[in-house]
Protein backbone atom coordinates (compact mmCIF):
# COMPACT_ATOMS: atom_id res chain seq x y z
CA UNK A 1 0.00 0.00 0.00
CA UNK A 2 2.77 2.42 0.97
CA UNK A 3 4.33 2.17 -2.44
CA UNK A 4 1.30 3.76 -4.08
CA UNK A 5 0.08 5.87 -1.20
CA UNK A 6 2.14 8.85 -2.23
CA UNK A 7 0.42 8.92 -5.62
CA UNK A 8 -3.11 9.29 -4.26
CA UNK A 9 -4.99 12.55 -4.40
CA UNK A 10 -6.04 14.55 -1.36
CA UNK A 11 -9.64 13.41 -1.79
CA UNK A 12 -8.48 9.78 -1.91
CA UNK A 13 -6.21 9.91 1.14
CA UNK A 14 -8.77 11.91 3.09
CA UNK A 15 -11.22 9.01 2.81
CA UNK A 16 -8.56 6.62 4.10
CA UNK A 17 -7.65 9.00 6.90
CA UNK A 18 -11.26 9.40 7.97
CA UNK A 19 -11.73 5.65 8.06
CA UNK A 20 -8.45 5.37 9.97
CA UNK A 21 -7.04 3.05 7.32
CA UNK A 22 -3.95 5.21 7.07
CA UNK A 23 -2.55 7.63 9.59
CA UNK A 24 -1.29 11.19 9.15
CA UNK A 25 2.02 9.97 10.57
CA UNK A 26 2.33 7.40 7.79
CA UNK A 27 1.57 9.98 5.08
CA UNK A 28 3.92 12.56 6.55
CA UNK A 29 6.72 10.03 6.86
CA UNK A 30 6.27 9.06 3.22
CA UNK A 31 6.48 12.67 2.10
CA UNK A 32 9.48 13.46 4.29
CA UNK A 33 11.30 10.37 3.03
CA UNK A 34 10.60 11.38 -0.55
CA UNK A 35 11.76 14.94 0.13
CA UNK A 36 14.99 13.61 1.57
CA UNK A 37 15.54 11.35 -1.42
CA UNK A 38 14.47 13.57 -4.31
CA UNK A 39 14.75 17.18 -3.18
CA UNK A 40 18.50 17.28 -3.84
CA UNK A 41 17.68 16.75 -7.53
CA UNK A 42 14.63 18.98 -7.69
CA UNK A 43 15.42 21.86 -5.30
CA UNK A 44 11.70 22.10 -4.62
CA UNK A 45 12.04 23.01 -0.94
CA UNK A 46 13.96 25.83 0.69
CA UNK A 47 13.22 24.60 4.20
CA UNK A 48 11.75 21.36 5.51
CA UNK A 49 9.97 21.20 8.87
CA UNK A 50 10.61 17.47 9.44
CA UNK A 51 10.36 17.39 13.23
CA UNK A 52 7.47 19.81 13.42
CA UNK A 53 5.60 18.03 10.61
CA UNK A 54 5.85 14.75 12.52
CA UNK A 55 4.57 16.48 15.67
CA UNK A 56 1.63 17.89 13.71
CA UNK A 57 0.99 14.45 12.22
CA UNK A 58 0.94 12.76 15.63
CA UNK A 59 -1.47 15.40 16.88
CA UNK A 60 -3.73 14.88 13.88
CA UNK A 61 -3.53 11.13 14.41
CA UNK A 62 -4.73 11.52 18.00
CA UNK A 63 -7.54 13.83 16.95
CA UNK A 64 -8.79 11.51 14.22
CA UNK A 65 -8.48 8.53 16.56
CA UNK A 66 -10.92 10.16 18.96
CA UNK A 67 -13.27 10.96 16.03
CA UNK A 68 -12.46 14.65 16.10
CA UNK A 69 -12.20 14.72 12.29
CA UNK A 70 -12.07 18.23 10.86
CA UNK A 71 -12.47 17.58 7.16
CA UNK A 72 -10.69 16.61 3.99
CA UNK A 73 -7.39 18.32 4.79
CA UNK A 74 -7.09 16.85 8.27
CA UNK A 75 -3.81 14.97 8.42
CA UNK A 76 -2.85 15.77 4.82
CA UNK A 77 0.77 16.95 4.27
CA UNK A 78 1.03 20.16 2.24
CA UNK A 79 3.83 22.49 1.14
CA UNK A 80 3.75 26.29 1.25
CA UNK A 81 5.53 28.75 -1.01
CA UNK A 82 8.24 30.64 0.81
CA UNK A 83 6.67 34.08 0.49
CA UNK A 84 3.80 33.13 2.82
CA UNK A 85 4.55 33.81 6.48
CA UNK A 86 4.77 31.28 9.27
CA UNK A 87 5.07 32.67 12.81
CA UNK A 88 8.54 32.20 14.26
CA UNK A 89 9.86 30.63 11.08
CA UNK A 90 12.16 32.06 8.44
CA UNK A 91 10.36 33.20 5.29
CA UNK A 92 12.95 34.02 2.66
CA UNK A 93 10.82 35.15 -0.35
CA UNK A 94 13.48 33.19 -2.24
CA UNK A 95 15.87 36.06 -1.59
CA UNK A 96 19.22 36.76 0.00
CA UNK A 97 17.90 39.99 1.47
CA UNK A 98 15.21 38.24 3.51
CA UNK A 99 17.22 35.09 4.24
CA UNK A 100 16.85 35.61 7.99
CA UNK A 101 13.41 37.21 8.05
CA UNK A 102 11.18 35.76 10.77
CA UNK A 103 7.55 36.78 10.89
CA UNK A 104 5.84 37.06 14.26
CA UNK A 105 2.49 36.00 12.81
CA UNK A 106 0.98 33.39 10.51
CA UNK A 107 -0.48 34.36 7.16
CA UNK A 108 -4.27 34.08 7.08
CA UNK A 109 -4.03 31.19 4.60
CA UNK A 110 -1.70 29.37 7.00
CA UNK A 111 -4.10 29.96 9.91
CA UNK A 112 -6.99 28.60 7.85
CA UNK A 113 -5.09 25.52 6.70
CA UNK A 114 -3.89 24.89 10.25
CA UNK A 115 -7.49 25.01 11.45
CA UNK A 116 -8.45 22.53 8.76
CA UNK A 117 -5.86 20.13 10.16
CA UNK A 118 -3.35 20.23 7.31
CA UNK A 119 0.25 19.32 8.06
CA UNK A 120 3.00 21.65 6.89
CA UNK A 121 6.01 19.91 5.40
CA UNK A 122 8.01 23.06 4.74
CA UNK A 123 8.48 26.03 2.45
CA UNK A 124 9.02 25.74 -1.27
CA UNK A 125 11.54 27.26 -3.64
CA UNK A 126 10.40 30.14 -5.81
CA UNK A 127 11.64 32.73 -8.23
CA UNK A 128 13.24 35.44 -6.08
CA UNK A 129 10.45 37.67 -4.69
CA UNK A 130 8.09 35.92 -7.13
CA UNK A 131 9.55 38.11 -9.89
CA UNK A 132 10.02 35.61 -12.68
CA UNK A 133 8.68 32.51 -14.35
CA UNK A 134 11.58 30.06 -14.19
CA UNK A 135 12.37 29.43 -10.48
CA UNK A 136 16.02 29.56 -11.48
CA UNK A 137 16.98 30.90 -8.07
CA UNK A 138 20.55 32.18 -7.58
CA UNK A 139 20.33 31.92 -3.79
CA UNK A 140 18.61 28.57 -3.19
CA UNK A 141 19.40 26.69 -6.37
CA UNK A 142 17.68 26.00 -9.66
CA UNK A 143 14.38 24.23 -9.24
CA UNK A 144 13.90 21.39 -11.76
CA UNK A 145 10.88 20.02 -13.57
CA UNK A 146 10.15 16.42 -12.40
CA UNK A 147 9.09 15.51 -15.95
CA UNK A 148 12.43 16.60 -17.44
CA UNK A 149 15.23 17.90 -15.25
CA UNK A 150 16.50 20.14 -18.05
CA UNK A 151 13.18 21.98 -18.25
CA UNK A 152 11.94 24.74 -15.99
CA UNK A 153 9.15 23.89 -13.56
CA UNK A 154 7.67 27.29 -14.37
CA UNK A 155 7.44 30.06 -11.85
CA UNK A 156 7.37 31.80 -9.70
CA UNK A 157 5.74 28.98 -7.67
CA UNK A 158 8.02 26.39 -9.29
CA UNK A 159 8.99 24.70 -6.03
CA UNK A 160 5.36 24.15 -5.07
CA UNK A 161 4.65 22.65 -8.49
CA UNK A 162 7.73 20.42 -8.49
CA UNK A 163 6.94 19.19 -4.97
CA UNK A 164 3.36 18.19 -5.82
CA UNK A 165 4.26 16.79 -9.24
CA UNK A 166 6.99 14.55 -7.79
CA UNK A 167 4.71 13.38 -4.94
CA UNK A 168 6.73 15.12 -2.25
CA UNK A 169 3.49 16.74 -1.01
CA UNK A 170 -0.20 16.15 -1.64
CA UNK A 171 -0.84 19.77 -2.50
CA UNK A 172 0.74 23.18 -2.14
CA UNK A 173 0.05 26.88 -1.96
CA UNK A 174 1.48 29.19 -4.58
CA UNK A 175 1.05 32.83 -5.42
CA UNK A 176 0.09 34.30 -8.77
CA UNK A 177 0.67 37.89 -9.93
CA UNK A 178 1.26 37.27 -13.63
CA UNK A 179 0.61 33.56 -13.91
CA UNK A 180 2.86 32.26 -11.14
CA UNK A 181 0.48 29.44 -10.16
CA UNK A 182 -0.81 28.56 -13.62
CA UNK A 183 2.50 28.56 -15.49
CA UNK A 184 4.10 26.05 -13.07
CA UNK A 185 0.90 23.99 -13.14
CA UNK A 186 1.12 23.82 -16.92
CA UNK A 187 4.82 22.97 -16.92
CA UNK A 188 4.48 20.23 -14.29
CA UNK A 189 1.18 18.63 -15.36
CA UNK A 190 -0.84 19.93 -12.41
CA UNK A 191 -4.01 21.79 -11.65
CA UNK A 192 -3.32 25.39 -10.60
CA UNK A 193 -6.15 27.64 -9.47
CA UNK A 194 -6.11 31.40 -9.10
CA UNK A 195 -9.55 32.47 -7.92
CA UNK A 196 -11.27 35.84 -8.29
CA UNK A 197 -9.16 38.72 -6.93
CA UNK A 198 -9.97 39.12 -3.25
CA UNK A 199 -11.47 35.64 -2.74
CA UNK A 200 -8.41 34.57 -0.76
CA UNK A 201 -6.76 36.76 1.85
CA UNK A 202 -3.21 37.84 1.10
CA UNK A 203 -2.51 38.95 4.67
CA UNK A 204 0.90 37.63 5.60
CA UNK A 205 2.11 37.21 2.05
CA UNK A 206 4.98 39.36 0.83
CA UNK A 207 3.51 41.48 -1.97
CA UNK A 208 4.68 41.54 -5.54
CA UNK A 209 2.11 43.89 -7.06
CA UNK A 210 -0.82 44.51 -4.76
CA UNK A 211 -3.54 44.92 -7.35
CA UNK A 212 -2.54 41.73 -9.18
CA UNK A 213 -1.51 39.35 -6.37
CA UNK A 214 -3.39 36.14 -5.60
CA UNK A 215 -2.80 33.04 -3.45
CA UNK A 216 -4.07 29.65 -4.58
CA UNK A 217 -3.54 25.89 -4.70
CA UNK A 218 -1.43 23.61 -6.89
CA UNK A 219 -2.73 20.06 -6.85
CA UNK A 220 -2.89 16.85 -8.84
CA UNK A 221 -6.68 16.89 -9.33
CA UNK A 222 -9.43 19.43 -9.82
CA UNK A 223 -11.29 18.29 -6.70
CA UNK A 224 -8.12 18.72 -4.64
CA UNK A 225 -7.77 22.29 -5.90
CA UNK A 226 -11.35 22.97 -4.80
CA UNK A 227 -10.72 21.37 -1.38
CA UNK A 228 -7.77 23.67 -0.67
CA UNK A 229 -9.53 26.69 -2.18
CA UNK A 230 -12.58 26.07 0.02
CA UNK A 231 -10.30 25.96 3.06
CA UNK A 232 -8.45 29.23 2.36
CA UNK A 233 -11.25 31.34 0.82
CA UNK A 234 -13.37 33.90 2.63
CA UNK A 235 -13.22 37.45 3.93
CA UNK A 236 -10.44 38.77 6.14
CA UNK A 237 -10.49 42.14 7.88
CA UNK A 238 -6.70 42.14 7.86
CA UNK A 239 -6.60 42.32 4.05
CA UNK A 240 -8.36 45.41 2.70
CA UNK A 241 -8.46 43.91 -0.79
CA UNK A 242 -10.21 40.77 0.43
CA UNK A 243 -13.89 40.47 -0.47
CA UNK A 244 -16.31 40.22 2.42
CA UNK A 245 -17.62 36.82 1.40
CA UNK A 246 -18.10 33.51 3.18
CA UNK A 247 -15.72 30.63 2.45
CA UNK A 248 -16.73 28.64 -0.59
CA UNK A 249 -17.96 25.07 -0.56
CA UNK A 250 -17.24 24.11 -4.14
CA UNK A 251 -15.61 20.70 -3.75
CA UNK A 252 -19.02 19.18 -3.11
CA UNK A 253 -20.64 21.03 -6.00
CA UNK A 254 -18.32 20.12 -8.87
CA UNK A 255 -20.06 17.70 -11.20
CA UNK A 256 -17.91 18.02 -14.32
CA UNK A 257 -20.99 18.51 -16.47
CA UNK A 258 -19.68 20.56 -19.40
CA UNK A 259 -22.94 20.40 -21.35
CA UNK A 260 -24.32 23.39 -19.47
CA UNK A 261 -21.29 25.53 -20.29
CA UNK A 262 -20.55 27.82 -23.22
CA UNK A 263 -16.86 28.14 -24.05
CA UNK A 264 -15.57 31.34 -25.64
CA UNK A 265 -12.57 31.25 -27.97
CA UNK A 266 -10.75 34.55 -28.51
CA UNK A 267 -8.47 33.84 -31.44
CA UNK A 268 -6.74 37.19 -31.88
CA UNK A 269 -5.17 37.45 -28.44
CA UNK A 270 -4.89 33.91 -27.12
CA UNK A 271 -4.09 31.99 -30.30
CA UNK A 272 -2.38 34.48 -32.57
CA UNK A 273 1.14 33.25 -31.91
CA UNK A 274 1.15 29.75 -30.48
CA UNK A 275 3.47 26.82 -31.00
CA UNK A 276 1.87 24.63 -33.66
CA UNK A 277 1.97 21.44 -31.59
CA UNK A 278 0.62 23.19 -28.51
CA UNK A 279 -2.15 24.76 -30.58
CA UNK A 280 -3.04 21.39 -32.10
CA UNK A 281 -3.29 19.87 -28.62
CA UNK A 282 -5.45 22.68 -27.27
CA UNK A 283 -7.78 22.66 -30.27
CA UNK A 284 -8.14 18.87 -29.96
CA UNK A 285 -9.15 19.43 -26.35
CA UNK A 286 -11.73 22.01 -27.38
CA UNK A 287 -13.14 19.51 -29.91
CA UNK A 288 -13.31 16.85 -27.20
CA UNK A 289 -15.20 19.21 -24.90
CA UNK A 290 -17.57 20.00 -27.74
CA UNK A 291 -18.24 16.30 -28.22
CA UNK A 292 -18.99 16.10 -24.50
CA UNK A 293 -21.73 18.66 -24.98
CA UNK A 294 -20.07 22.00 -24.33
CA UNK A 295 -21.09 24.84 -26.62
CA UNK A 296 -18.22 26.66 -28.31
CA UNK A 297 -18.44 30.23 -29.50
CA UNK A 298 -15.92 32.54 -31.13
CA UNK A 299 -15.70 35.90 -29.35
CA UNK A 300 -13.90 39.17 -29.97
CA UNK A 301 -12.25 41.23 -27.25
CA UNK A 302 -10.27 43.84 -29.22
CA UNK A 303 -9.02 45.74 -26.18
CA UNK A 304 -7.05 42.69 -25.05
CA UNK A 305 -4.36 43.96 -27.41
CA UNK A 306 -3.51 46.45 -24.64
CA UNK A 307 -3.56 43.84 -21.86
CA UNK A 308 0.15 43.07 -21.87
CA UNK A 309 1.06 46.74 -21.82
CA UNK A 310 -1.31 47.50 -18.97
CA UNK A 311 -0.16 44.48 -16.99
CA UNK A 312 3.51 45.31 -17.50
CA UNK A 313 3.08 48.90 -16.37
CA UNK A 314 1.00 48.03 -13.33
CA UNK A 315 3.17 45.08 -12.36
CA UNK A 316 6.52 46.84 -12.65
CA UNK A 317 5.29 50.08 -11.04
CA UNK A 318 3.72 48.38 -8.02
CA UNK A 319 6.66 45.98 -7.68
CA UNK A 320 9.21 48.77 -7.67
CA UNK A 321 7.15 50.74 -5.16
CA UNK A 322 7.31 47.68 -2.89
CA UNK A 323 11.04 47.20 -3.42
CA UNK A 324 12.20 50.82 -3.44
CA UNK A 325 13.29 50.78 0.24
CA UNK A 326 15.17 47.51 -0.28
CA UNK A 327 16.78 48.74 -3.48
CA UNK A 328 18.30 51.71 -1.68
CA UNK A 329 20.36 49.57 0.67
CA UNK A 330 20.47 46.10 -0.87
CA UNK A 331 20.49 46.53 -4.65
CA UNK A 332 23.51 44.29 -5.10
CA UNK A 333 21.90 41.48 -3.11
CA UNK A 334 19.22 40.86 -5.75
CA UNK A 335 19.73 38.32 -8.50
CA UNK A 336 20.59 40.02 -11.79
CA UNK A 337 17.27 39.32 -13.55
CA UNK A 338 15.16 40.42 -10.60
CA UNK A 339 17.18 43.58 -10.07
CA UNK A 340 16.67 44.46 -13.72
CA UNK A 341 12.90 43.94 -13.47
CA UNK A 342 12.74 46.20 -10.44
CA UNK A 343 14.80 48.82 -12.28
CA UNK A 344 12.28 48.68 -15.12
CA UNK A 345 9.66 49.88 -12.67
CA UNK A 346 11.41 53.25 -12.40
CA UNK A 347 10.62 54.04 -16.02
CA UNK A 348 6.82 54.22 -16.32
CA UNK A 349 5.42 57.62 -15.41
CA UNK A 350 2.47 58.30 -13.14
CA UNK A 351 0.49 58.99 -16.31
CA UNK A 352 1.48 55.59 -17.69
CA UNK A 353 0.33 53.88 -14.50
CA UNK A 354 -2.98 55.69 -14.38
CA UNK A 355 -3.64 55.09 -18.06
CA UNK A 356 -2.84 51.43 -17.51
CA UNK A 357 -5.52 51.37 -14.82
CA UNK A 358 -7.92 53.03 -17.26
CA UNK A 359 -7.05 50.45 -19.90
CA UNK A 360 -7.67 47.74 -17.34
CA UNK A 361 -11.17 49.10 -16.81
CA UNK A 362 -11.79 49.36 -20.54
CA UNK A 363 -10.74 45.73 -21.07
CA UNK A 364 -12.81 44.72 -18.08
CA UNK A 365 -15.92 46.28 -19.62
CA UNK A 366 -15.41 44.45 -22.90
CA UNK A 367 -14.75 41.17 -21.14
CA UNK A 368 -17.84 41.63 -18.94
CA UNK A 369 -19.96 42.06 -22.05
CA UNK A 370 -18.50 38.87 -23.52
CA UNK A 371 -19.22 36.95 -20.33
CA UNK A 372 -22.90 37.75 -20.85
CA UNK A 373 -22.75 35.26 -23.73
CA UNK A 374 -20.23 32.69 -22.50
CA UNK A 375 -19.30 30.98 -19.24
CA UNK A 376 -15.58 30.50 -19.74
CA UNK A 377 -12.73 31.46 -22.03
CA UNK A 378 -10.28 28.76 -23.11
CA UNK A 379 -6.66 29.30 -24.15
CA UNK A 380 -3.28 27.61 -24.08
CA UNK A 381 -1.71 28.38 -20.71
CA UNK A 382 1.69 28.74 -22.36
CA UNK A 383 1.89 29.65 -26.07
CA UNK A 384 5.18 27.75 -26.25
CA UNK A 385 6.43 24.35 -25.16
CA UNK A 386 7.97 24.33 -21.70
CA UNK A 387 11.29 26.25 -21.92
CA UNK A 388 14.62 24.74 -20.92
CA UNK A 389 16.49 25.81 -17.79
CA UNK A 390 18.61 28.89 -18.45
CA UNK A 391 16.84 29.73 -21.69
CA UNK A 392 16.24 33.47 -21.86
CA UNK A 393 14.51 33.06 -25.19
CA UNK A 394 12.11 30.38 -26.37
CA UNK A 395 11.23 29.34 -29.88
CA UNK A 396 7.70 29.44 -31.26
CA UNK A 397 7.35 28.09 -34.78
CA UNK A 398 10.97 28.88 -35.54
CA UNK A 399 10.87 32.41 -34.16
CA UNK A 400 12.82 33.41 -31.05
CA UNK A 401 10.73 35.04 -28.33
CA UNK A 402 11.40 36.29 -24.80
CA UNK A 403 10.72 33.45 -22.35
CA UNK A 404 9.25 35.63 -19.59
CA UNK A 405 6.94 37.55 -21.94
CA UNK A 406 5.81 34.28 -23.48
CA UNK A 407 5.03 32.79 -20.10
CA UNK A 408 3.04 35.86 -19.06
CA UNK A 409 1.09 36.48 -22.26
CA UNK A 410 -1.98 34.28 -21.92
CA UNK A 411 -2.15 34.15 -18.13
CA UNK A 412 -1.71 37.89 -17.57
CA UNK A 413 -5.30 38.94 -18.31
CA UNK A 414 -6.54 36.75 -15.45
CA UNK A 415 -4.48 38.87 -13.06
CA UNK A 416 -5.15 42.18 -14.75
CA UNK A 417 -8.91 41.61 -14.58
CA UNK A 418 -8.96 39.59 -11.36
CA UNK A 419 -10.85 36.75 -13.04
CA UNK A 420 -10.85 33.18 -11.74
CA UNK A 421 -8.49 31.08 -13.85
CA UNK A 422 -7.24 27.55 -13.73
CA UNK A 423 -4.56 25.71 -15.65
CA UNK A 424 -4.78 22.00 -16.07
CA UNK A 425 -3.11 19.41 -18.27
CA UNK A 426 -4.60 18.80 -21.70
CA UNK A 427 -1.95 16.48 -23.17
CA UNK A 428 1.72 15.70 -23.51
CA UNK A 429 4.28 16.79 -26.12
CA UNK A 430 7.76 15.25 -26.13
CA UNK A 431 7.13 13.77 -22.70
CA UNK A 432 6.25 17.13 -21.11
CA UNK A 433 2.69 18.14 -20.15
CA UNK A 434 0.83 20.90 -21.98
CA UNK A 435 -1.56 23.14 -20.05
CA UNK A 436 -4.88 24.64 -20.98
CA UNK A 437 -6.22 27.73 -19.22
CA UNK A 438 -9.86 28.17 -18.29
CA UNK A 439 -10.94 31.70 -17.35
CA UNK A 440 -14.31 32.43 -15.79
CA UNK A 441 -16.39 35.49 -14.97
CA UNK A 442 -16.06 37.23 -11.59
CA UNK A 443 -16.79 34.81 -8.71
CA UNK A 444 -17.67 32.06 -11.18
CA UNK A 445 -15.07 29.60 -9.89
CA UNK A 446 -17.62 26.80 -10.15
CA UNK A 447 -17.84 27.16 -13.94
CA UNK A 448 -14.06 27.03 -14.19
CA UNK A 449 -13.83 23.97 -11.93
CA UNK A 450 -16.68 22.18 -13.70
CA UNK A 451 -15.09 22.51 -17.11
CA UNK A 452 -11.75 21.46 -15.65
CA UNK A 453 -13.37 18.44 -14.02
CA UNK A 454 -15.04 17.49 -17.28
CA UNK A 455 -11.72 17.74 -19.06
CA UNK A 456 -10.03 15.74 -16.32
CA UNK A 457 -12.45 12.88 -16.98
CA UNK A 458 -10.87 12.46 -20.43
CA UNK A 459 -7.58 11.47 -18.72
CA UNK A 460 -5.54 14.12 -20.58
CA UNK A 461 -2.16 12.82 -19.38
CA UNK A 462 -3.05 9.29 -20.45
CA UNK A 463 -1.79 7.82 -17.21
CA UNK A 464 1.71 9.24 -17.68
CA UNK A 465 3.52 10.36 -14.53
CA UNK A 466 6.82 12.18 -14.11
CA UNK A 467 9.81 9.87 -13.76
CA UNK A 468 12.82 11.99 -14.77
CA UNK A 469 13.67 12.79 -11.14
CA UNK A 470 13.75 9.10 -10.15
CA UNK A 471 16.96 8.16 -11.97
CA UNK B 1 4.10 71.86 -34.18
CA UNK B 2 7.74 71.01 -33.94
CA UNK B 3 9.29 72.07 -30.68
CA UNK B 4 12.63 72.22 -29.02
CA UNK B 5 14.00 70.35 -26.09
CA UNK B 6 16.57 71.99 -23.88
CA UNK B 7 19.60 69.80 -23.47
CA UNK B 8 22.20 70.44 -20.82
CA UNK B 9 24.51 67.92 -22.45
CA UNK B 10 24.39 65.57 -25.40
CA UNK B 11 22.22 62.53 -24.78
CA UNK B 12 24.17 59.32 -24.92
CA UNK B 13 22.92 56.33 -26.80
CA UNK B 14 21.86 54.52 -23.64
CA UNK B 15 20.57 57.65 -21.89
CA UNK B 16 16.90 57.29 -21.07
CA UNK B 17 16.42 60.85 -19.86
CA UNK B 18 13.72 63.08 -21.17
CA UNK B 19 14.63 66.60 -20.24
CA UNK B 20 11.68 68.57 -18.95
CA UNK B 21 13.37 71.69 -17.68
CA UNK B 22 13.82 74.78 -19.82
CA UNK B 23 11.53 73.59 -22.58
CA UNK B 24 8.86 75.40 -24.52
CA UNK B 25 7.59 72.66 -26.73
CA UNK B 26 8.70 69.09 -26.98
CA UNK B 27 8.56 66.88 -30.03
CA UNK B 28 7.43 63.99 -27.82
CA UNK B 29 5.03 63.96 -24.90
CA UNK B 30 6.60 64.76 -21.55
CA UNK B 31 6.82 61.53 -19.61
CA UNK B 32 9.41 61.59 -16.93
CA UNK B 33 12.44 63.33 -15.53
CA UNK B 34 14.09 60.05 -14.64
CA UNK B 35 17.85 60.19 -14.85
CA UNK B 36 18.78 56.61 -14.26
CA UNK B 37 22.51 57.21 -14.48
CA UNK B 38 22.30 59.09 -11.22
CA UNK B 39 20.28 56.45 -9.41
CA UNK B 40 22.80 54.68 -7.19
CA UNK B 41 20.65 51.56 -7.04
CA UNK B 42 20.68 51.10 -10.82
CA UNK B 43 23.14 48.56 -12.15
CA UNK B 44 24.90 50.56 -14.86
CA UNK B 45 25.41 47.45 -16.96
CA UNK B 46 21.62 47.29 -17.26
CA UNK B 47 21.36 50.72 -18.91
CA UNK B 48 21.32 49.40 -22.49
CA UNK B 49 18.52 46.97 -21.64
CA UNK B 50 16.65 49.68 -19.76
CA UNK B 51 16.95 51.88 -22.83
CA UNK B 52 15.30 49.09 -24.81
CA UNK B 53 12.49 48.97 -22.28
CA UNK B 54 12.18 52.75 -22.44
CA UNK B 55 11.93 52.54 -26.22
CA UNK B 56 9.22 49.90 -25.85
CA UNK B 57 7.33 52.16 -23.44
CA UNK B 58 7.60 55.07 -25.85
CA UNK B 59 6.55 53.06 -28.86
CA UNK B 60 3.54 51.70 -27.03
CA UNK B 61 2.61 55.07 -25.60
CA UNK B 62 2.16 56.21 -29.15
CA UNK B 63 -0.25 53.35 -29.79
CA UNK B 64 -2.49 53.89 -26.78
CA UNK B 65 -5.71 55.43 -28.00
CA UNK B 66 -6.06 58.09 -25.33
CA UNK B 67 -9.33 59.32 -26.81
CA UNK B 68 -10.99 56.17 -25.49
CA UNK B 69 -9.66 56.74 -22.00
CA UNK B 70 -11.31 60.04 -21.20
CA UNK B 71 -14.86 58.97 -20.47
CA UNK B 72 -15.88 59.52 -16.88
CA UNK B 73 -16.61 55.83 -16.68
CA UNK B 74 -13.14 54.63 -17.53
CA UNK B 75 -11.48 57.56 -15.82
CA UNK B 76 -12.80 56.14 -12.59
CA UNK B 77 -9.70 54.12 -12.03
CA UNK B 78 -10.91 52.05 -9.13
CA UNK B 79 -11.29 48.60 -10.59
CA UNK B 80 -12.53 45.43 -9.09
CA UNK B 81 -13.79 42.27 -10.72
CA UNK B 82 -17.03 42.89 -8.87
CA UNK B 83 -17.66 46.42 -10.13
CA UNK B 84 -20.50 45.32 -12.33
CA UNK B 85 -22.06 43.26 -9.57
CA UNK B 86 -22.18 46.01 -6.99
Amino acid sequence: MSKELHQLSISQVSKLLKKKEVSPVELTKICLDRIEEFNPKLNAFISVYADDAMKQAKKAEREIARNDYRGKLHGVPLAIKDNIYFADRVTTMGSKIHKDFVSDFDATTVIKLRKSGAIFLGKTNMHEYALGATTDNPHYGTCRNPWHLGKIPGGSSGGSAAAVSAYLAYGALGTDTSGSIRVPAAACGLVGLKATYGRVSKYGCFPEAWSLDHIGPLTRTVEDAAIIFDAISGGDVNDPTCLDLKPTNLAKKIDGDVSKLTIGIEEDFFFHFTDEEVERQVRATISALKKMGAKVKTVKIPSLKDAFWALTIIDTSETTAVHQPLMRDHATDYGADVRFLIECGYLPSAVDYLQALQLRRKIQQEVSAVFEEIDVLLAPTLPSKTPSVGELTSVINGKSVDTIETCMHNVGPGNLLGLPSISMPCGIIDGIPVGIEIIGGPLQELNVLNLAKGLESTNPLGGHVPTAYLS
Amino acid sequence: MKGLAYKSQPLQSYDVRVITSGYQYLPVPIRSTMDLENFPEIDKSNLPKLKQYWDYLNSYRAKVDESTLISSDIANIFTSPLDDKK
